[in-house]
C-alpha cells in the first residue's frame, strides 16, 4: 500500500511534465516569434528595398533552390497519389465529386505536408546547423557587440522567407502533381480526364484558397520558428547541434500535424 | 567622458575617469578577472556596486534599447569572438555600417578599405575567416567595430596570438587612434612594453586588491611589493 504512496506522486509528476512540456513549447516558441517579428518590424521600414536582402537570400535558398527537389517530388507522387486516387475512384464506378476530392486531398492536404516535409529536412535542419555553429563560434556574440540585433538581423528574415517560399513550393508542388496524375490517367484510364485539368482550377472556393494560404504561411512560418529557436539555444558544446537539430525536426513535425489538425476542425466547423 | 567606479565580486573597487583619446590598461597577474573588469567597464556586465557613467549618464539607467545603441559608441573586440564565418574579410569589415546605414556602400567599401590597409592586412579581404590566421581576424575584427566610428575602443588580450611585427605595427595603429583620431582605448594586457610606450593610465588588478595609477610612471615606479613583483615577472617575460 505504502508503495502505491510512493509511485503516484511521481507518476503523477510524470504525467503533469509530459502535458505541460509541450504547452510551455508552444508558449514559448510562439513567443520568441513574436518577439523575433517584432523586432524584425521595427528596425526594418516597410517598402524598402535594401532592407529586405536577408529576406530575399532566405526565399532563394528555401524556394527557388528546391525547386528542382520538389519538382521530381511532384512527378512521383502525381503518380503514387493523384493517379492512384483517380484509379480508385474510377474503379468504383467513377464520381461528380473527383474534382472537389482531389482539390481536398492533394490540394489542402498532401501538398501542404510533402512541401512541408521537405523543408524541415532541407531548410530546417540548415538554419539550426547554420545558427547554432554560429552561436557556438562566438559569431552571433560579435554581431550583438556592434549593436547587431539578432531576431532583426538572422530570425525574422528567416521566418517570411519561410512562409512564403512555403506557400509558393506547395503551389508548384500542387500544380505538378495534379498535371502529372490527370495526365498519366488520361492515357491509362481513360482520355477523359483530361477535362479535370479546366475543372480543378474552377473548383478551388475562396474558402479553400484561405485555407491553402494560411495553413502553408503558417507551416513555414512554424519551421523556421523552431529551427531558429533551436538553434539559439546551443550554447557551448558541439554535441548540442545535432541534439538541437534533431529536436527542431520533430518538434516541427508535430506542430504542423497540429496547425493542420486545427484547420482540419475548422474547415469542417 | 567616462567615470568609473565600480565593483566586481572578485576585487576591491575601481575608481577612475576616463577622457578622450587617452589609452589605458587594465593589467595584472593572471586570473585576476581583466576580462571580467573590462567587460563591465564596457557595459557587457552589470558591476556588482557602485556606478559606471558614460556621456554623463549612468550605465544602469540605460534601457535596454539605449544600452544597444551604447555598444555603437563601446566597441568591444576580444579573441573569444569571431567574424562570420560565410562572408570574406571585406564584407565582415563593412557589414556593421551597412546595417546600421551609416552611409552609402561605396562610402563604407572605402572607409573599411582604409582602415583594412592601415591595419596592414590589405592583402586578406577576399579571403573568408576560416583561411586566415588567428590574428588576421583579430585585426579584421578590430577594423569592423571601428567602421561604428566608436568612442571608446576596449580591446581584450589583443597582442596574445600576433608575432612581434605584426604586434609593433597594430600598437602603433592604436597610438595613432587615440592621439590623432581622439579615440579612448582600453586594454587588458600584459605586454610591460606596451604599457611603457603608449599607455597615459594604468589599472593593476589582482585577486584581493586593485590600484588605479593616473600617470604610467606612478605605476611603473610604484614601491606595492605585488605590482614591483609583477613588473619583475613580466620584465623577464
Amino acid at each position: 500500500m505504502t508503495q502505491i504512496f510512493r509511485i503516484f506522486p511521481a507518476m503523477s509528476g510524470w504525467a503533469g511534465k509530459l502535458f505541460l512540456t509541450p504547452i510551455f513549447y508552444i508558449v514559448n516558441l510562439t513567443t520568441f516569434s513574436l518577439l523575433a517579428l517584432r523586432d524584425w518590424k521595427r528596425y526594418t521600414p516597410l517598402l524598402k528595398k535594401d532592407s529586405y536582402r536577408n529576406l530575399v537570400t532566405q526565399m532563394i535558398f528555401t524556394g527557388v533552390d528546391a525547386l528542382p527537389a520538389i519538382a521530381l517530388l511532384a512527378v512521383i507522387t502525381g503518380f503514387i497519389f493523384t493517379f492512384r486516387l483517380i484509379a480508385i475512384v474510377d474503379s468504383v464506378g467513377g464520381s461528380d465529386d473527383l474534382v472537389n476530392i482531389l482539390v481536398n486531398v492533394i490540394g489542402l492536404e498532401i501538398g501542404p505536408l510533402i512541401t512541408a516535409f521537405i523543408l524541415i529536412s532541407r531548410t530546417g535542419s540548415a538554419i539550426v546547423v547554420d545558427i547554432g555553429n554560429m552561436k557556438l563560434h562566438g559569431e552571433i556574440e560579435g554581431l550583438e557587440y556592434l549593436s547587431i540585433n539578432i531576431n532583426h538581423f538572422f530570425v525574422g528574415p528567416r521566418l517570411l522567407g519561410c512562409a512564403i517560399s512555403q506557400l509558393a513550393l506547395t503551389v508548384y508542388y500542387t500544380t505538378i502533381t495534379m498535371i502529372t496524375g490527370v495526365v498519366i490517367s488520361s492515357f491509362m484510364l481513360s482520355a477523359e480526364y483530361l477535362q479535370l485539368l479546366s475543372s480543378l482550377s474552377t473548383a478551388i472556393s475562396p474558402t479553400m484558397l484561405l485555407a491553402f494560404v494560411i495553413k502553408n504561411l503558417s507551416f513555414g512560418f512554424m519551421i523556421a520558428a523552431a529551427a531558429c529557436y533551436h538553434g539559439l539555444k546551443v550554447v557551448k558544446s558541439p554535441t548540442e547541434v545535432p541534439q538541437q537539430t534533431q529536436q527542431a525536426i520533430t518538434n516541427s513535425l508535430i506542430t504542423i500535424f497540429i496547425i493542420d489538425g486545427f484547420m482540419g476542425l475548422a474547415l469542417l466547423a | 567622458m567616462a567615470n568609473i567606479s565600480a565593483a566586481q565580486q572578485i576585487t576591491e573597487g575601481i575608481d577612475l575617469n576616463v577622457e578622450n583619446g587617452e589609452i589605458i590598461v587594465l593589467t595584472g597577474a593572471e586570473n585576476a578577472g581583466k576580462n571580467d573588469w573590462l567587460k563591465t567597464i564596457a557595459a557587457i556586465y552589470y558591476p556588482l556596486s557602485g556606478t559606471i557613467n558614460y556621456f554623463g549618464k549612468n550605465s544602469t539607467d540605460y534601457s535596454n534599447t539605449e544600452r544597444s545603441q551604447l555598444r555603437k559608441r563601446l566597441a568591444y573586440v576580444t579573441a573569444d569572438v569571431n567574424l562570420l564565418s560565410v562572408i570574406n574579410g571585406l564584407a565582415n569589415v563593412m557589414l556593421p555600417a551597412i546595417y546600421h546605414k551609416l552611409g552609402s556602400v561605396d562610402e563604407i567599401r572605402s572607409r573599411a578599405m582604409d582602415l583594412i590597409s592601415n591595419l596592414g592586412i590589405d592583402d586578406k579581404i577576399e579571403l573568408l575567416p576560416a583561411d586566415m590566421k588567428k590574428d588576421q581576424c583579430f585585426l579584421l575584427m578590430v577594423a569592423r567595430a571601428l567602421m561604428l566610428k566608436p568612442r571608446i575602443l576596449f580591446l581584450e588580450k589583443p597582442f596574445c596570438s600576433m608575432d612581434t611585427v605584426s604586434s609593433e605595427h597594430f600598437k602603433k595603429f592604436l597610438n595613432h587612434l587615440a592621439k590623432q583620431k581622439n579615440t579612448t582605448i582600453i586594454i587588458s594586457t600584459q605586454d610591460i612594453n606596451f604599457i611603457r610606450k603608449y599607455a597615459d593610465k594604468v589599472v593593476y588588478l589582482s585577486l584581493e586588491n586593485s590600484f588605479s595609477f593616473e600617470h604610467v610612471e606612478d605605476f611603473l615606479n610604484s614601491r606595492n611589493t605585488q605590482i614591483a613583483t609583477f613588473l619583475g615577472e613580466t620584465n623577464i617575460l
